[in-house]
This record gives structure tokens, C-alpha cells and sequence, in this order.
């Protein structure tokens, strides 16, 4: 079920993107435990009372309450995102695309090898990101804020926007599997979790719109929830039976179809 | 004990590749129709026709990357769907579209295939490299066309397999290494190979196998022998002639000529009338003789006698 050799070689041709994502996610962390100290915090809250800005960032006044609805609300929402899109795509669609997919199933390596390779390559890699950020989140609030950090309610947030990662993952890998073609994969692969995002940001403008939750997977990484330190069990749980499930369809989907190699 | 690959030995004439009423139609005319392909062990078979009459689509239902709609393929009495990752134990394949990883170089490709395959023993693969003069630490990015297709052939016969599909084995190819691939289909020939050839190139065809089969809108037209081939086709020769005056007699001594320019005659001959023709024209003073080749389509007019419909 699974190809050493060619875990390897993805692993080494995919090394650039893991480094350059996590290293601008620890940058960020960083910056986030640096700058909101007590004082930015009351002076962001004043700043934007009673205008639209304060809705999206309203707190309790905390670090990590400041995080959640900031740095977790967008930075750690779009920009992994771009991660999964481009490697979804790029570890089968573009593969079968460009051809060069013919080369590895002419071995007896097979279609479910590759494939569960790749699922597991996407999968590490976003531990690792969100492993990586998460210690250095840690480390460096001890650094610049000693105290001022409630690790069991980062933790428990790094957990879930790494949940919220990996299905957004599986539907980029989902779509890299049914399609032949790189465009049509990023049409879904990309088209689906922005939309997800976009829908997020129209609910948080306006009340009426509330409704919209049930169509968008960013409901169930839910910060709020999380803060509250209740009721995100079954969000999460819920996230870890979407992703397996799509992983599980790309790769039977993928065993089964027509290859243009 | 899992089933061989080259299936048992009964007498020589064992069908190592066997297709049935093989359909796949993917709509507009695409795809291929009905087609039976019987391929001994042993033989080169050619399978020769135009872009997009069906080649590659054969190719891809025989690796088992596409499933036919109706008809049976195997190889070595393997189906090829169900059985694709015994039969490709013993099996190398060259893509019609070839492609690499760019961000590999073409030792670490080459190896890469290796270790999938389980192979240890790399001396032929550097055998092949060295014949093909192929620099294999060039990163695959900086490669030429042609560098990239002797990549794919070597990748294709490294370990050394009993069958071989070849899609377009030689396009990109400079004639040089055009010939060092006859040369090494000829050594693997010798070696008892089995191979199945693509080409949209008579000539390639014409030097390189035993039998020919001819694909066109995705209809296995014809199945003919080399030397059927070579014998029953017409060669067209385009002669000038230096003296315009005697006119009358040369066109009664070449009846079938057709003359397009006041002294140019164009004429299609057998190979068996050859020296006959070469008699006539001794009687004349020549400004030139050269022989046209033919298009694929041409080739295949004469074998169908311009029927545009089969």
C-alpha cells in the first residue's frame, strides 16, 4: 500500500513549498505573540468599537483570544489553504496531466500505491507545518510574553485548524484524483475551499446571512468554541470523517478510472 | 507460484500480446473500433497509421491505464485491466507524450524507476546510456526533446523485459540516434523480445519489423508481412527528361507516366518492373531522376485503392 522510494522522491520535489509555508506561519506566530501585548489590544478594541472590524475582531481580551480572531480567523485559514491546493494538484492531477505519471505505473508499482503515498505525503506534511508552528508559537510566547499564553487553548486551536487543513486537503486530493487535467482539478480543488472561505467572511458581515453555515466547512473550526474551552468535540470529529472519507474516495476513484498516459 | 509472464510454452506460435474486438470509443470518431490484434512471440509488429487514428489509445488499453467498453486484451494470457501489475513485471513502455519530474535529474529518475521496480543490477542501464550518449546527471528541466526521448527508451528497456510497447519510439530522435535505435530493436529482436511498435513514419516501420499493422480512424485496416510490404507497394519516380523534341516517343514508351511539366514525367512503379524501367530510359538523355516518398496516406491509397470510406 505504500512506495518508499517513491514517498522519497515526492517528499524532496515538494521540500521547497513545506519549508516556505511553515516558515512564513512561524514568522507570523511570532509576530502575533510579539505584538499584542495588553496595551495594542485595548488600544485595537477602542479603535474599532461599534464599526464592522469589531465584529470580526472582537475578543476577550486574552492572547490567544486576540489570535483566534485574527491570526486563526484569516492568516491561518487562507494561506495553509494555498498549500493544500497547490500540493493536492500538484501530487496526482499534474502528474497524470503532464504524463510523467506514465513512467511510475509502468512499474509494478500500483495505482493505490501511488496514490495512498501521495494522501500520506499531503497528510505529514500538514503535521509537521502545524507541528513546527505550533512549538514555535509556544516557545516564542514564553519568550516575549512569559505567562500570557494559555497553551491547553492553543494547543487545542493549532489542533483544529490543522483539522480544518487536513479536509481542506481532502478535497483538494479528492479532486486531483477524479480529474485528468490540472485545470479541472484547481477548478474544484481551489474553487470549493474558497468558496468555504468566502461564505465565512459573508456571514461574519452580516447576521442574516447566518444560515450560510451549513455551507461552509469553516463553521466546524469553530474559535469561539474552542475558547469557550466546549462543544468543538464533535466539530472535530466530524472534520476527521470528512477528510478520510474524501482521501478514501480519491484513491478508490483513482484506481478505477481511465488514465490518459 | 505466481503465472509467467510469457504464459506456457506450446510450439512457436504462441500469441504473446492477443487483442479481441477491442473497443473503445470515446465519441467524435475517436478511439478504436473493433480491433484484433494477434502478436507472436518474438515478432516486431509495426503499427503504423496517423496521428490520432487509434495508436496510443491500443497502447493505453494493453498497459491497462484505460478499460475497453467491449472485446478482451491480454498479454501472456494476462488480462491487461486486471492483471496490469504482474504483466508489467516483464514489460517496458515508451509514452507517445513523454514526461519527466522536472525538478529530477536523469540519473535520479532512472533510479528512481529502478528501486519501483525492485531492479538491482544497473549495468545494462548504463550499457543503454552509453550507446544513446546520454548524460544522465543533466537535470531533466535543462533537457532537449531528444535527450528527454532517450530517457524514455532507456527507461523503457533498462531491466531488461521480455515485452515492449513503443509509442513513437523515435520521435525527436536525430538520424544518428534513429539508427542506434534500429540497432538496439534488432539486438533485442535477436534476444527474443516481443514488440509492439507505433509509428506515423513508413520507413521507421519498414526497417525496424516483421509483420505491420495498419490503423486509420480507428479500424485495424490491413495486417500485412514486411516483405508484402515492400514488394506489392509502387514507388513513384519523378523523371526530367534533358530533350524536349523526342516527346511523342518518350510518352509511347511510358504509357503510364503522367506528365505534368512540358519534360517532367511522374511515374509509380512496382519494384518488379525496375529493370525494365531502367532500360526504357537508358534510350533517353535524363536532366534528372529522383524518387518521391510517399505520405502515410498515400501508403495506405494503395492498398485500399482510394477508397476514402474503409
Amino acid at each position: 500500500m505504500f512506495s518508499f522510494p517513491y514517498f522519497k522522491q515526492i517528499a524532496i520535489s515538494n521540500a521547497k513549498f513545506l519549508i516556505a509555508f511553515t516558515l512564513v506561519l512561524c514568522i507570523f506566530l511570532v509576530i502575533m505573540t510579539n505584538v499584542f501585548t495588553p496595551a495594542t489590544v485595548d488600544q485595537l478594541q477602542s479603535a474599532t468599537e461599534g464599526t464592522i472590524a469589531a465584529n470580526i475582531l472582537t475578543g476577550n481580551g486574552t492572547l490567544i483570544g486576540f489570535m483566534a480572531n485574527s491570526f486563526y480567523a484569516l492568516m491561518a485559514i487562507i494561506f495553509p489553504m494555498a498549500y493544500s491546493i497547490m500540493l493536492g494538484n500538484r501530487l496526482i492531477a499534474e502528474r497524470v496531466d503532464k504524463g510523467s505519471m506514465a513512467g511510475f505505473l509502468s512499474t509494478p508499482t500500483t495505482r493505490s500505491q501511488i496514490t495512498v503515498t501521495s494522501a500520506l505525503y499531503l497528510v505529514l506534511s500538514l503535521i509537521v507545518m502545524w507541528g513546527l508552528a505550533t512549538a514555535v508559537g509556544i516557545l516564542s510566547a514564553n519568550h516575549f510574553q512569559p505567562e500570557a499564553l494559555d497553551i491547553n487553548t492553543f494547543l487545542m486551536m493549532n489542533l483544529g485548524v490543522f483539522l480544518y487543513h487536513w479536509a481542506i486537503s481532502s478535497i483538494c486530493f479528492c479532486s486531483s484524483c477524479i480529474f485528468n487535467t490540472s485545470k479541472n482539478s484547481l477548478t474544484f480543488g481551489a474553487g470549493i475551499p474558497l468558496l468555504f472561505f468566502v461564505i465565512s467572511l459573508l456571514i461574519k458581515i452580516s447576521e442574516d446571512l447566518e444560515f450560510l453555515k451549513y455551507f461552509t466547512l469553516n463553521t466546524l473550526f469553530d474559535t469561539e468554541k474552542i475558547l469557550e474551552g466546549s462543544g468543538y468535540l464533535q466539530d472535530f470529529v466530524s472534520m476527521i470523517i470528512i477528510s478520510i472519507a474524501l482521501y478514501l474516495m480519491g484513491i478508490l476513484w483513482f484506481q478505477r478510472k481511465d488514465l490518459p498516459l | 507460484m505466481e503465472p509467467s509472464p510469457i504464459g506456457n510454452k506450446e510450439g512457436d506460435f504462441l500469441n504473446i500480446i492477443e487483442a479481441q474486438q477491442l473497443t473503445k470509443d470515446y465519441g467524435n470518431g475517436k478511439g478504436i473500433f473493433d480491433v484484433s490484434l494477434s502478436i507472436k512471440e518474438g515478432e516486431i509488429y509495426g503499427y503504423l497509421g496517423a496521428n490520432g487514428a487509434g495508436k496510443s489509445t491500443t497502447m493505453r488499453l494493453l498497459m491497462g491505464f484505460i478499460k475497453a467498453q467491449s472485446g478482451t486484451v491480454s498479454i501472456g494470457g494476462m488480462d491487461c485491466w486486471h492483471k496490469q501489475k504482474i504483466i508489467q513485471r516483464n514489460l517496458g513502455y515508451l509514452p507517445g507524450e513523454i514526461s519527466f519530474p522536472d525538478e529530477m535529474t536523469g540519473i535520479g529518475y532512472l533510479k528512481l524507476i529502478a528501486k519501483m521496480r525492485n531492479m538491482k543490477d544497473f549495468r545494462y542501464t548504463e550499457e543503454l546510456l552509453h550507446q544513446f550518449h546520454l548524460d544522465p546527471d543533466t537535470g531533466i528541466k535543462r533537457m532537449s526533446k531528444g535527450m528527454k526521448q532517450k530517457l524514455g527508451i532507456v527507461s523503457a528497456f533498462m531491466h531488461d523485459p521480455d515485452i515492449l510497447l513503443l509509442d513513437e519510439p523515435t520521435s525527436g530522435l536525430d538520424p544518428l540516434m534513429q539508427n542506434r535505435f534500429v540497432e538496439l530493436v534488432e539486438t533485442e529482436k535477436n534476444k527474443g523480445k516481443t514488440i509492439l511498435l507505433s509509428s506515423h513514419i513508413f520507413e521507421e516501420v519498414e526497417k525496424t519489423c516483421d509483420r505491420v499493422g495498419m490503423i486509420r480512424h480507428g479500424k485495424l485496416l490491413r495486417e500485412v508481412t514486411i516483405d508484402e510490404l515492400r514488394h506489392s507497394q509502387l514507388k513513384t519516380y519523378i523523371v526530367t527528361f534533358a530533350d524536349s523534341s523526342n516527346l511523342p516517343m518518350i510518352k509511347k514508351s511510358f504509357p503510364h507516366g503522367a506528365f505534368k511539366k512540358e519534360n517532367q514525367m511522374v511515374i509509380s512503379i512496382k519494384d518488379a518492373e525496375i529493370n525494365h524501367f531502367i532500360a526504357q530510359l537508358a534510350k533517353y538523355k535524363l536532366y534528372s531522376l529522383k524518387e518521391e516518398r510517399h505520405s502515410l496516406e498515400e501508403y495506405f491509397m494503395q492498398f485500399y485503392g482510394g477508397n476514402e470510406d474503409v
